[in-house]
């Protein structure tokens, strides 16, 4: 009752608020192709895609200065924004009366944070490559905008996915514990202090692929990677379930308002 | 006016959100005060083994203009608190307008306060917790510093300052640099007002306290960047708050017609606009 409730509520109602992620990633396509011109680089369409998390190589050990990643952070930061919005607000939280179960309520909004995390990234992979097409960007699942280390494997691509998703997860249980404006700004701070500081504690390190020692050598490795973000997974879901079956949603309301 | 203004001026420093915020910015402050003596102290043991050779550069200590929190430039707080300044600006209280309307707080006092009044406190009281908020924070960190690092004069030479003679008011760092510091506090302040009072207008569109308060900050974002590819950040205000200037070409004329630009939107857009609108 709950997941169909948020699929038609907070799912597809936000829907259009990826139009503007589309946008964001549309320029984002249009700077690096500029770049690829201006600098003679070959790049295919899955670089085009993976530019979008690169974010910057470990600071300072890379021995290169630092250089905020704008792209990637902006990327994070809306999805957290549009996580943020929904699962506390006054239209879900009444959802919550009628389905009688604060388990199955929670759980409903970590099925909706699945779907919304893969479905900003569809959005992501599918603009960059309608862009690729337009453009004359040719397909290829070839990497040439990163360099690649001994240590690379496929896997590795897939952790800004899997990362997003317990970042969302993650947020959630800080809904739980504070508010959503406060969570959101907390998330918003991690992920900051995680393009600066290269720590598999900072677990939104690992949807930088710089940051990986798949592309860097001073990087995380990848197991570490699934490692970390499987305990903050379990962590925050435990917690999250614990204080929000504790919580007392009129008082939490009355202190919001 | 003064009874509207009172009112929500009480409001505002009754409201957890800017303790809240003060204590973010607050703790961030402490957290780089911290760094700095640690950094101070390994630098002076490597100085006690090596001598003047040290990292292979002559013998400078730190000095409160490259130590506060609006001068250091390669830690970590610093980045923090200055891209995170228009969510903690907006928080203490832009959210509440949005949550007036949600109440019905807003019938109950526009029926016994003039219009014009209840608004018009609104956006000055928003404009000063930005203010406020962020003065507090950035002179904490100025005062902090300066119980403990020498006021030395800048030297260019030592390259230990981030701020150029080429940037605006570089002279007068190189010269005068409390002044320079001081002038620069007072623009951030401006400005988080500011940004606090954009919060606002948001808050037309919305009865969501979250949208308001993350919408302005997405939005001033979204800007930094969308600038930065046209090679414009000395327009964007994330960039020219920073008061080591990292991107050239930032000029007084240019914060000052920025800061008018978004003022007025903000005030043309919640003061005469949204004070049109039928609450009841």
């Amino acid at each position: 009752m709950y997941f169909k409730y948020d699929l038609k509520v907070g799912f597809m109602r936000d829907l259009p608020k990826l139009l503007i992620l589309a946008g964001l990633v549309l320029i984002a396509n249009i700077s690096l192709y500029r770049n690829a011109e201006l600098f003679s680089l070959n790049l295919g369409s899955l670089d085009y895609i993976l530019y979008l998390v690169k974010s910057i190589a470990p600071f300072p050990q890379s021995g290169e200065e630092f250089r905020f990643p704008v792209v990637w952070y902006l990327i994070q930061l809306y999805l957290a924004w549009i996580i943020g919005r929904y699962p506390f607000s006054s239209v879900c939280e009444s959802a919550l009366i009628y389905g009688g179960s604060r388990q199955k309520w929670y759980l409903s909004k970590v099925a909706w944070i699945v779907l919304t995390v893969l479905t900003y990234y569809l959005v992501m992979i599918i603009t960059s490559l309608v862009f690729c097409l337009v453009v004359g960007v040719p397909i290829s699942w070839e990497i040439n905008l990163l360099e690649l280390t001994e240590e690379f494997s496929s896997v590795a691509l897939f952790l800004p996915i899997v990362t997003s998703f317990v970042t969302g997860v993650f947020q959630l249980f800080l809904m739980a514990l504070t508010t959503p404006i406060i969570s959101f700004f907390l998330v918003a701070a991690l992920s900051a202090a995680s393009t600066y500081i290269t720590s598999p504690i900072l677990f939104t390190n690992c949807s930088q692929l710089l940051k990986l020692s798949a592309f860097s050598e001073v990087g995380i490795g990848t197991g570490e990677s699934y490692l970390t973000l499987a305990i903050v997974f379990l962590v925050s879901l435990v917690a999250g379930l614990t204080i929000f079956n504790r919580r007392d949603i009129l008082r939490s309301r009355r202190d919001e308002e | 006016m003064k009874a509207a203004l009172k009112l929500e001026l009480r409001r505002l420093f009754s409201s957890k959100e800017l303790y809240i915020a003060l204590a973010i910015g607050l703790a961030l402050v402490v957290w780089l005060f911290v760094h700095e003596i640690a950094e101070s102290v390994r630098f002076a043991e490597e100085f006690a083994l090596y001598g003047d050779k040290v990292s292979g550069y002559l013998y400078y200590p730190k000095t409160v203009f490259n130590s506060c929190i609006e001068l250091e430039y390669d830690a970590l707080p610093p980045i923090l608190l200055y891209l995170l300044f228009p969510i903690i600006a907006a928080f203490p209280y832009a959210s509440t307008y949005c949550k007036d309307k949600k109440t019905g707080y807003l019938k109950n006092l526009l029926v016994r306060i003039d219009r014009r009044d209840c608004y018009l406190s609104k956006y000055i009281v928003s404009f000063l917790s930005g203010f406020l908020v962020s003065g507090v924070i950035l002179l904490s960190s100025l005062l902090l510093t300066m119980l403990v690092f020498p006021m030395l004069t800048p030297e260019a030479v030592t390259q230990n300052y981030y701020v150029q003679s080429g940037n605006m008011w570089g002279e007068l760092f190189y010269t005068m640099p409390m002044i320079y510091t001081l002038l620069y506090i007072l623009v951030d302040m401006l400005w988080c007002g500011c940004m606090a009072s954009f919060a606002l207008l948001l808050s037309m569109f919305t009865r969501s306290a979250f949208l308001a308060v993350t919408g302005s900050f997405i939005a001033f974002e979204v800007l930094d960047y969308v600038l930065s590819l046209f090679s414009l950040s000395q327009f964007s205000p994330i960039t020219f708050l920073r008061p080591i200037q990292t991107a050239g070409g930032i000029s007084l004329g240019i914060i000052l017609t920025v800061f008018i630009l978004f003022m007025a939107a903000s005030f043309v857009g919640f003061y005469f606009l949204e004070r049109k609108k039928d609450v009841f």
